[in-house]
């Protein structure tokens, strides 16, 4: 009588067996099976067998996995699953109750770019998987482009000049340089050089929608009051968004001034394939031993990348040295009649 | 060749031990002082022991409220002291018996780390795998002119006067502070509290220390807050209010609880490196130190001054030394003043949710909505204040005043523990009629 209702039971409990046991024991018989020191630590804390990753021979699954696998996955706590629900991102730490992920171990949602971000993002990072670029940095006497600005500052009311500025200056001392460097001018496309004779002079503009690259088209054939037109357009096209796209396409060398802001040296990333960028930084005081005193000078700082592919550095300095001359001496190159 | 050595048999040490011991490690437990440290000695059990009997006392005195006529409570101070007695040697046997069955080696005397293999005590050397540093802490001596003179005492040697005093001056509004306030005043000392804070235990949700204050202030304890002690001499204790004017109070004895400083002295810590400052010994959240195999936990880390925390930092570093991961979290830790009415808290307190700019809604309810706290509170008040997140209703701070916080606080960690909100709480069935309902209904009533 009673070993048949003790096998009465039995039956019954098997049939109680919930389904995750199931696939326990269904693992055990498919798989390498599970050590008898993990079932008992997975029986212990009612752990399902199913996640957990064997790591014994054919996939066996022993002690220290399971107790691995408690230790960080054993769930995340209410306010976590909120979270998650709401598209939070997992960090990959556990610093919750017993291993569960709580609202410490989790991020925000990311914010997807914008279009024109992300034609930025993967134009620069293919700017410096493609290419060897390095920078290289000189400072130029500011006094000649200085003494000219005030000028035309004081002449501004009176003259039917234009507010010619440093920055325009820099970039008509840029085009007047590159005239006799057609190498700088010049773009690299898939291990073949393309020299320009025509200089498209771009300029990074910051705008409301992000970085964008205006071209002033033949810049060599314009005078400094022209070119400083030119830019001015050009500019306030971007800021506003009506910039045509032609106006954006094209350049063969391109200048990016954050000098203004104060920043004294930086490295510009190139806008391949051109081979060439220069960066416009800040005009600082410099100490400059003269005889047996020391003067304070102004000083504008310019850094150049190249692609090292195609021009290596001696042409570079070339460049440069010509281009801070140029800058020295602007008021011989500027034909500016004021 | 032991797993692990434990410098202090305090309740960080100890229970680090018999955790240990109960994994099958071999361990050491040193102690130059008391098993159970200062918590169960000169602290946290003595002072709940005295309390009671004020509480006793109180009760007697209220008697009539309740529809019992009362007799003329005396205090037998000889008894008391026995019967402190009594609970901490009864403590006592227990952690030796827990230290006995789960096989660790009791070692008396004062450890030194050699290296970080080697402890000596006296002239024999241990050598072990793992150190556990939980020495503790004692009583900071601030620099005030006068603070060694004979009248000035501790919370250890408060607890063995023989006599209740006739005035006592408290110098520091903190948990210890308003405890012996608390105790000494229902026990017919003139009691004055000088805080150097605007506020009195100012870990705690001020909302909460207000009504805390006021209560106490009821009972006839004088609060001088804002006010810094400058000298202590034969004359009196002079002090410094927030105005600027000196004044001068006396009284017969004077207690010294303006805070603790860890014991860092004598272990070992220069010669093998570890690093510490002022505040303690530096450790991560698994209970490392600068030292690889050198662990630390409670007082002595300087990080949160509680017998709990202790207990679970060195059962967090046994963790980490044996394989396992484990992590030290700090954001739902209790907190309990046992005077009354007590007072008991966890997470975030309202000025702190304010300074870390978090987006948060909150609720306060009086006690006074749970029908045993109505039953058993003749004209009292209590309250219970829940914090919770502006987006998620996710508990973020459970703080109450009342009698009873003490004993259902821990509730109020498990909400902050599992992150759990306002909804998840509101499937909770507690018990009816306690004191504990009064929690439910303050987190139910946030929508």
């Amino acid at each position: 009588m009673e070993e048949s209702r003790e096998e009465i039971e039995i039956t019954e409990v098997k049939k109680e067996i919930p389904k995750e046991r199931l696939t326990d024991i269904k693992k055990e018989s498919i798989s390498g099976g599970v050590s008898p020191r993990a079932k008992k630590f997975a029986v212990a804390h009612n752990i399902s067998l199913d996640r957990v990753n064997g790591s014994g021979p054919h996939g066996r699954i022993l002690e220290r996995d399971i107790i691995e696998y408690y230790q960080t996955a054993t769930g995340f706590t209410s306010l976590a699953g909120k979270l998650i629900n709401e598209g939070w991102i997992h960090k990959g730490t556990y610093s919750g109750i017993a291993g569960r992920i709580s609202n410490e171990d989790l991020r925000e949602p990311g914010k997807k770019l914008s279009t024109i971000r992300s034609t930025i993002a993967k134009h620069m990072h293919s700017s410096l998987i493609e290419t060897a670029q390095y920078t290289i940095t000189i400072s130029a006497r500011a006094d000649s482009i200085l003494s000219l600005r005030k000028k035309i500052k004081s002449k501004i009311r009176t003259c039917s000049i234009p507010n010619i500025n440093i920055n325009d200056m820099v970039m008509y001392a840029v085009t007047s340089t590159l005239i006799y460097y057609p190498e700088i001018n010049a773009e690299f496309i898939e291990g073949k050089v393309y020299q320009n004779k025509n200089i498209n002079l771009a300029f990074a503009c910051d705008t409301p929608r992000g970085l964008m690259v205006p071209v002033v088209k033949n810049a060599q054939k314009l005078s400094l009051e022209e070119l400083s037109m030119a830019v001015k357009k050009l500019s306030n096209e971007a800021l506003s968004g009506v910039i045509a796209p032609d106006d954006l396409t094209g350049g063969t060398f391109t200048t990016t001034n954050i000098g203004n802001m104060g920043i004294e040296h930086f490295t510009p990333i190139l806008n391949s394939p051109q081979v060439a960028t220069l960066g416009i930084c800040s005009i600082d005081l410099k100490p400059i031993k003269i005889g047996k005193e020391v003067q304070f000078i102004k000083y504008i700082k310019l850094c150049l990348t190249v692609d090292h592919q195609v021009i290596d550095g001696a042409p570079a300095a070339r460049f440069l040295v010509a281009l801070r001359d140029n800058i020295e001496d602007f008021v011989s190159i500027a034909g500016l009649k004021i | 060749m032991y797993d692990l050595i434990v410098l202090g048999a305090g309740p960080g040490g100890y229970e680090a031990a018999a955790y240990a011991g109960e994994m099958g490690r071999k361990v050491a437990l040193i102690e130059k002082k008391y098993i159970g440290g200062v918590c169960m000695n000169v602290g946290c059990i003595p002072t709940k022991t005295l309390i009671h009997s004020a509480k006793v006392l109180q009760l007697l005195k209220e008697a009539e409220n309740y529809g019992i006529k009362k007799t003329k409570p005396e205090i037998d101070y000889s008894r008391l002291q026995n019967r402190k007695k009594e609970v901490i040697s009864l403590l006592i046997k227990g952690v030796e018996s827990k230290l006995k069955r789960s096989g660790v080696e009791m070692i008396r005397g004062e450890g030194h780390i050699m290296t970080r293999n080697i402890v000596t005590v006296g002239s024999r050397e241990y050598e072990t795998k793992n150190i556990l540093i939980a020495t503790g802490s004692r009583t900071a001596v601030p620099p005030i002119e006068g603070i060694d003179s004979p009248e000035v005492l501790d919370s250890t040697d408060i607890l063995n006067l023989d006599r209740i005093p006739e005035s006592l001056v408290i110098i520091g509004a903190g948990a210890i502070g308003l405890e012996f306030a608390y105790f000494f005043n229902e026990m017919g000392t003139e009691v004055k509290v000088i805080e150097m804070l605007s506020d009195i235990a100012c870990q705690i949700d001020k909302e909460i220390t207000s009504h805390l204050l006021k209560s106490l202030k009821n009972k006839g304890i004088d609060f001088f807050l804002g006010s810094r002690v400058t000298k202590i001499s034969n004359k009196g204790i002079s002090y410094t209010r927030e105005d600027g004017k000196t004044e001068m109070v006396k009284s017969e004895f004077i207690l010294n609880a303006t805070g603790r400083k860890p014991n860092l002295e004598n272990i070992g810590l220069d010669e093998i490196g570890v690093f510490y400052d002022s505040e303690g010994i530096r450790t991560d959240l698994r209970g490392k130190t600068s030292v690889s195999g050198v662990w630390a936990c409670g007082d002595v880390t300087g990080r949160c001054l509680l017998a709990h925390v202790a207990t679970r930092e060195g059962i967090v570093a046994v963790n980490n030394m044996f394989g396992g991961k484990d992590t030290m979290r700090y954001k739902a830790i209790p907190n309990v003043i046992y005077t009354s009415p007590e007072v008991a808290s966890v997470g975030m307190t309202e000025q702190l949710i304010e300074e870390e700019e978090v987006d948060y809604k909150k609720n306060i309810v009086s006690l006074n909505l749970s029908g045993r706290f109505v039953a058993e509170n003749y004209k009292k008040t209590g309250y219970v204040k829940i914090l919770a997140g502006g987006r998620h209703n996710e508990i973020l701070g459970i703080h109450m005043i009342g009698d009873a916080a003490g004993e259902i606080i821990y509730g109020a960690a498990t909400f902050l523990e599992m992150e759990m909100s306002v909804g998840d709480i509101r499937e909770i069935v507690f018990p009816h009629p306690t004191v504990s309902e009064a929690i439910k209904e303050a987190i139910c009533q946030i929508k």
